[in-house]
């Protein structure tokens, strides 16, 4: 910098070169754009981490652009880096031709292909656009595009543009990128999610794995990055003396599979009086499972509890962790009980979880064909014998203690480091 | 350490500095002041007569200066990274506050800090604009009640002008660095980010002016100007777009409308010419409006 000196100094003192340094000082930290399609009042898991890997990047001197497409004007739920700039690319009025296109595809009247069409898009070409205008006059050095509602556009924006898309996957592939149930259901847009992969950089998974679901021509693209358990959660002590509680965490959706929680709970309850089972979180299932557990009568000791903040002291209170769920990206509640302590419960096709929980390591991983039946086993194993409780709870730590915030931040850096190095590979849009 | 760091870029314009410092002296606040003066490659007797302007002022007074021109930008990053105080206003040589400013503001700050913790706030004011040429004061209004990205991008009543503005040291820091490719509009590229960034520019209130603006072109360079503004519009495309096509063009005609006002003013017609013939382009409706109320004169 320009040296500093008091009035009355002698002149000469006061004069310093604008030196290299200082024009070191001011020079401006490579560009990332982080991308979401909707972000305002959002507090699931991937906005979560959205919000977070932005925050983790910023603090370690990148630019930081976060990139959303909310119609609505809300404000991120999770709180932002200040240095971070937030931007919102939906158009404000939407202009006629897309209300217009929206409204047709919604016409039963018109041909299918036709309202499929105009259904893309209404939803899709004003965020193309968007981000193509983004990238070629900002030239992010690097662009991470959160799960495919933003993958997809992200990517055809940046199609020939070179700019370096990194593609995040948050859940199974296959789920992802071929379920009719899952995201926009329109089939163009299905089809666009995996052709759009062609131009990305790197393809981002949670687990190896996951990686061999893709074509081959893309394999050597993945890059395979798990979660992390948050030092929030790691915070809390485990309790001496666990409470007999069987501790579920999860939105109360079909997926989660909560009703076989219940059916085995309804099968064991009555000999075990002193335990109960608690879930924390909200969904569409919830007046379904209550109905559910009064027919059982179980209502008394299955409690749906629904948002809880300070999980990480619950998992440290409660002595069993059940995850039933059909399948995970990554079973964060599941790592997050493991890390303080909990034995887990789930089954052992469960994806995303069976990746970090080994049977007879740290919880006991059952065969889904057993159904509630072979889930009611495993618990009512683990319930009474307090030994094999113990001994599973006490592998937990060690088996998720690479999950770590920082170990995550080094990996995205070290990839972004990869990719924005003069002397590396140019570019991965094929 | 002071309370307040007051920034001032200074670049051959020593009469511009003492009329600032001046204004600086009669403040009615009554905080520790730190001035900091950036001298940017002055001629020699520019820069030491700005030197000397310091010794023996009111408040203590740090002189840096850039062995060569290096621009406002650059000069300003040089500011901001000498800014030791927990607040930070700035002011350019040749503008002036009135004395309630700081005490207006400061006042206006706290109160503000307290109904919203967290929040990053600009303290802005409304400030009277003067052409050098005419004696006349003109009231500009900074409304802030109001969609504050689109309102700098209009820039009719919000204004992007550093020097109406106190805020906390650490606000100007989480903006950034000046971009040092903008030789004009830095103020307007860095009032844009502080909003982006979930800054908030507020006033304290009151309906006078607490500042004045010394408005010239004299000297300015149109095509510069010009440059500057096409490197906002591509910068903050994505902004203009958001509003609308009719929004992003009426926007690109006030843009050359502007670049014309400056070649005029500075005596260039033939390119005042080309920018206002662009501007037809953009929207042709406004221009012949423009015709028809005040012909080819452009000056406000």
């Amino acid at each position: 910098m320009s040296e500093g000196v008091a009035t009355g100094a002698p002149a000469e003192a006061a004069i310093d070169a604008a030196s290299d340094e200082a024009l070191e000082r001011f020079r401006h930290g490579k560009t990332v754009a982080v991308v979401i399609r909707m972000l305002a009042d959002r507090s699931g898991g991937a906005e979560r981490i959205y919000i977070e890997l932005a925050n983790m990047l910023a603090a370690r001197g990148y630019e930081v652009t976060c990139l959303h497409y909310d119609a609505t004007r809300g404000k991120p739920f999770f709180a932002l880096d200040p240095r971070i700039e937030l931007i919102n690319l939906h158009p404000d009025p939407v202009p006629f031709r897309y209300r217009l296109m929206r409204w047709a595809s919604r016409r039963r009247f018109l041909p299918r292909p036709w309202r499929q069409k105009w259904g893309w898009a209404a939803a899709n070409d004003i965020f193309i656009s968007q981000l193509r205008d983004y990238f070629t006059l900002r030239r992010p050095d690097v662009v991470l595009t959160f799960m495919p509602p933003a993958n997809t556009p992200a990517l055809i924006a940046a199609a020939g543009t070179g700019i370096k898309v990194i593609p995040t996957n948050h859940n199974v592939p296959a789920e992802d990128y071929t379920s009719p149930e899952r995201w926009d259901p329109n089939p163009i847009d299905r089809a666009a999610r995996l052709a759009a992969l062609d131009h990305a950089a790197r393809i981002h998974v949670i687990f190896p794995r996951f990686g061999e679901w893709f074509p081959d021509h893309l394999k050597s693209r993945i890059v395979a990055m798990p979660n992390y358990v948050s030092e929030e959660i790691v915070r809390a002590a485990p309790a001496p003396r666990r409470e007999p509680v069987i501790l579920a965490v999860g939105r109360l959706a079909k997926v989660k599979n909560y009703h076989t929680l219940l059916a085995a709970w309804g099968l064991i309850a009555a000999d075990h009086p002193g335990w109960k089972v608690v879930i924390y979180g909200v969904g569409p299932q919830l007046k379904v499972l209550k109905a559910e557990a009064a027919r059982l009568g179980v209502e008394e000791s299955f409690l749906l509890e629904g948002h809880r903040g300070n999980l990480g002291e619950e998992y440290a209170r409660m002595s069993i962790f059940c995850h039933p769920a059909h399948f995970e990206g990554f079973g964060l509640s599941a790592a997050e009980a493991l890390a303080l302590g909990m034995p887990v419960v789930a089954f052992s096709d469960c994806a995303g979880v069976n990746e970090f929980v080994a049977d007879g390591d740290n919880g006991l991983m059952v065969e889904r064909s057993g159904g509630a039946e072979a889930l009611a086993a495993a618990l009512r194993r683990l319930i009474e014998d307090d030994a094999l409780r113990e001994r599973l709870g006490a592998a937990g730590p060690a088996s998720v203690a690479g999950f770590t915030q920082e170990r995550y931040a080094e990996r995205w850096i070290a990839l972004i480091e990869e990719l924005t190095d003069p002397s590396g590979t140019p570019h991965g849009d094929a | 350490m002071a309370t307040l760091d007051i920034l001032i870029p200074h670049y051959n314009d020593a009469d511009g500095l003492a009329l600032a410092l001046r204004s600086i002296a009669s403040q009615t606040w009554d905080g520790s002041i730190r001035v900091v003066v950036a001298d940017d490659g002055s001629r020699p007797e520019a820069r030491d007569a700005a030197r000397v302007l310091g010794e023996g002022f009111a408040h203590p007074v740090t002189f840096l200066a850039n062995a060569r021109n290096r621009g406002r930008p650059y000069t300003r990053n040089v500011l901001l990274d000498a800014i030791d105080s927990p607040f930070v206003a700035w002011l350019d040589a040749g503008d002036e506050w009135y004395p309630e400013k700081l005490a207006v503001q400061f006042a206006a700050l706290a109160e503000a800090e307290a109904a919203a913790p967290g929040q990053a706030l600009w303290m802005s004011c409304h400030y009277h604009w003067k052409w050098l040429d005419q004696q006349a004061h003109r009231i500009k209004r900074q409304l802030t009640d109001q969609d504050q990205v689109r309102a700098l991008l209009v820039g009719t009543d919000l204004r992007a002008y550093l020097w109406t503005l106190l805020g906390r040291a650490e606000t100007f820091r989480n903006v950034g660095w000046f971009d040092e490719r903008l030789p004009r509009l830095q103020d307007l590229d860095y009032f844009l980010r502080f909003v982006l960034k979930r800054g908030r520019i507020i006033e304290p209130g009151r309906l006078e002016a607490l500042c004045v603006y010394h408005k010239s072109d004299l000297g300015r360079s149109a095509a510069q100007i010009r440059q500057c503004n096409a490197y906002i519009f591509d910068k903050y495309r994505v902004l203009y777009n958001r509003y609308g096509r009719k929004f992003r063009r009426t926007r690109l005609y006030h843009m050359e409308m502007h670049s014309a006002r400056f070649a005029a003013n500075n005596d260039d017609h033939a390119l005042a010419r080309t920018y206002m013939w662009k501007a037809a382009r953009a929207r042709p409706r406004l221009f012949l409006r423009h015709l028809r109320r005040r012909g080819f004169r452009i000056r406000p």
